[in-house]
C-alpha cells in the first residue's frame, strides 16, 4: 500500500508577510493585488482577518467594510515563490517524489521512505516542525493511501497539524464531507448531484456508478473511484519531465477588468509568455489555443479555437484569444481573472508552407519577436514591452514569465 | 515582553572551496568594535523568531559566548543580521 501526503502552506502569502513583518503577526491582515486601489482583491489573509469573514476574492472596500482596522499588503509573488522553493527544499529531504499544485500545496509519495524516516504520520511531523522551524510558516498534512484522501486530509485540521486518513477510518472522516469538497467537483457537478439527492462524499461512493456515469459521463467514474478511495494516480517524480501536451498562463488580475481594452493588455500579456515559454521549449508553432475566463461573480468558462494558420507569433495568438474573448463574452459582469494556454504542437520543419500567408512577413515578425525576447532575456523584462501593454503600468510592470507557477492542467497529467 | 530589531551587520567571510561560507569577524557598529568568531558551532536553515526573515543560522561563538548570526538569502542579496534586543 503507498503511503501518500497531502502538504498545504495555510494562509501562504499571509503567512509570509507575517512572518517576514513580525509587527503584523496580531493583527487582521490582507495580501491584496493593489494596496492603492479601491477596487483590488484580497488575495490572502491570516487567521485573524478571516474570524471578520474576510474571504479570498473579496474587494478590499468590502473586506474593510467587515473590519475596518484590516492591514493590507501588496502581494510580492516573486518572494512567496522564493519561500515555496525552500519549502520544497524541505520536501526534497524526505522522498523525491513530489508533485506540486500551485504554489502552495504538493503531494509527496513517501511510500519508499518509511523504512528511513518512520511512518507516513511520523514524517508528515518532522515535515510540519522542519518547515515551522526554517521557515516560520505552517503546513497542514494529509496522511493517506491515495493523493484524493490526502488532499482531503491536509483540509481537515489547520493550521499546524497532521491527519492521517486510513482504511479504518475514512469512512467517519470522509464520507460526511459535503460532496463539493471532492477534487473536481465544482458548482455545475454539485448541482447535478444534488438533484439526484447525493450531498456528501459517501453518497457518491455508495452510488450506482452506472447512474453516475449516466449524469456525469466518465467524470462520474472518475468521482466514484475517488469517492471510494481507490484512485491510482501516481505522484510525478521529481525532475521528470511531464509530457506537457499544453502551454498556459492565467492570472487574477489585480483589479476587475471593465472593457475589452482592459482584457486586451493582459491577453497580449498572457499570450507573450506562453509563446516565450513555448519558444523554450523548442516548439516550433501551435494549432490550439484556449481562452479562460473568470469573472467577478467567480463563475468561470473555457472557449478553444484552431487558429486560421498554425503560428507561434504573440500578435496572432493574442488576437485570436481577443476574438474567442469577444465571441462569448457579453460583459454580464467584470471580468476577473484571464488564462491564455496553447496546444497542438508542431516542431520545426513538420509543417506544409501556406499559400494564404506571406511567410516572409510572419518571418520578420518572428524575427522582430525573438530580438525583443533577448533584449528582455539580457536586461530584464520590462526594458521593452508592447504599447498596448503601457496603457496599464501597473500590469506592465508584472513578469508573468517568471512568476509562472507550473499548475497541472488536470489531475491526471493527461 | 523583550523587543528585538533585525539588524544587518557588517561580517568578514571566509568563501570556502566546499562552498560554505564562514564569517570569521563581526564588525559591531554601536561600539564600533570588530568581534573575531572563534568557531562556529552549528550552520541550519532557520527562520528568525523575533524579528522575521529566514536565511542560514548560524551559531557562533563570540567572546565565549553562543550568538546567532543569519545570513538572509531572499532577493539578489546575501545579508547578514542579528537579532538585536531593544530595552
Amino acid at each position: 500500500m503507498r503511503t501518500i501526503l497531502h502538504s498545504d502552506l495555510n494562509n501562504f502569502y499571509a503567512s509570509v508577510e507575517c512572518q517576514r513583518r513580525p509587527e503584523l503577526r496580531d493583527k487582521p491582515v490582507a495580501v491584496v493585488g493593489d494596496e492603492e486601489a479601491r477596487h483590488g482583491i484580497v488575495l490572502a489573509k491570516n487567521y485573524r482577518a478571516k474570524a471578520f469573514g474576510i474571504k479570498t476574492g473579496m474587494v478590499i472596500w468590502e473586506a474593510k467594510q467587515l473590519c475596518s482596522d484590516l492591514v493590507t499588503v501588496g502581494a510580492d509573488f516573486f518572494l512567496y515563490l522564493k519561500y515555496s522553493k525552500k519549502v520544497r527544499a524541505v520536501y526534497e529531504e524526505y522522498t523525491d517524489r513530489i508533485e506540486p499544485f500551485g504554489i502552495d500545496e504538493c503531494w509527496l509519495d513517501v511510500t519508499e521512505s518509511v523504512k528511513l524516516f518512520g511512518s507516513g504520520e511520523e514524517i508528515a511531523n518532522r515535515i510540519r516542525c522542519r518547515v515551522r522551524e526554517t521557515l516560520g510558516l505552517t503546513v497542514s498534512v494529509g496522511v493517506s493511501w491515495n493523493k484524493i484522501f490526502a488532499k482531503l486530509g491536509s483540509d481537515m485540521k489547520k493550521p499546524d497539524a497532521v491527519t492521517v486518513i486510513d482504511r479504518e477510518n475514512y469512512k467517519e472522516l470522509v464520507w460526511p464531507l459535503p460532496a463539493e469538497d471532492l477534487l473536481y467537483v465544482g458548482r455545475a457537478t454539485k448541482r447535478k448531484l444534488n438533484n439526484v439527492n447525493i450531498k456528501t462524499i459517501g453518497d457518491i461512493a455508495r452510488a450506482d456508478p452506472r447512474l453516475l456515469h449516466a449524469k456525469l459521463g466518465k467524470w462520474g467514474n472518475y468521482l466514484h473511484v475517488f469517492a471510494n478511495g481507490l484512485d491510482q494516480t501516481a505522484v510525478a517524480r521529481l525532475g521528470a519531465e511531464q509530457a506537457v501536451k499544453s502551454v498556459g498562463n492565467s492570472l487574477t488580475n489585480y483589479k476587475d477588468m471593465e472593457d475589452n481594452e482592459e482584457v486586451k493588455i493582459l491577453l497580449y500579456l498572457l499570450s507573450e509568455s506562453v509563446v516565450s515559454r513555448c519558444r523554450d521549449m523548442g516548439i516550433y508553432k501551435v494549432k490550439t489555443v484556449q481562452l479562460h475566463v473568470r469573472d467577478s461573480t467567480l463563475a468561470g468558462y473555457i472557449r478553444q479555437g484552431q487558429l486560421p494558420l498554425p503560428s507561434l507569433l504573440t500578435s496572432e495568438i493574442a488576437q485570436f484569444a481577443l476574438h474567442l474573448f469577444t465571441e462569448s463574452y457579453n460583459w454580464h459582469a467584470p471580468v476577473r481573472g484571464l488564462g491564455v494556454a496553447v496546444s497542438g504542437f508542431l516542431g520545426n520543419g513538420t509543417e506544409q508552407l501556406s499559400l494564404m500567408r506571406n511567410e516572409r512577413k510572419y518571418d520578420r515578425a518572428e524575427r522582430l519577436e525573438k530580438a525583443v525576447e533577448h533584449i528582455r532575456k539580457q536586461y530584464g523584462n520590462t526594458k521593452i514591452q508592447r504599447a498596448v501593454v503601457l496603457k496599464d503600468k501597473k500590469l506592465a510592470g508584472t513578469d508573468i514569465k517568471g512568476e509562472h507557477v507550473i499548475r497541472p492542467e488536470n489531475f491526471f497529467g493527461k | 515582553m523583550q523587543r528585538y530589531e533585525k539588524t544587518y551587520v557588517d561580517v568578514t567571510a571566509e568563501m570556502r572551496k566546499d562552498g560554505v561560507c564562514m564569517p570569521r569577524q563581526l564588525y559591531w557598529e554601536e561600539d564600533s568594535t570588530k568581534y573575531d568568531i572563534t568557531s562556529v558551532r552549528e550552520i541550519r536553515g532557520c527562520a528568525a523568531p523575533h524579528v522575521g526573515g529566514v536565511g542560514q543560522r548560524y551559531t557562533c561563538v563570540i567572546n565565549g559566548r553562543e550568538k546567532h548570526l543569519y545570513l538572509e538569502e531572499l532577493g539578489e542579496k546575501l545579508r547578514w543580521f542579528v537579532e538585536k534586543r531593544i530595552n
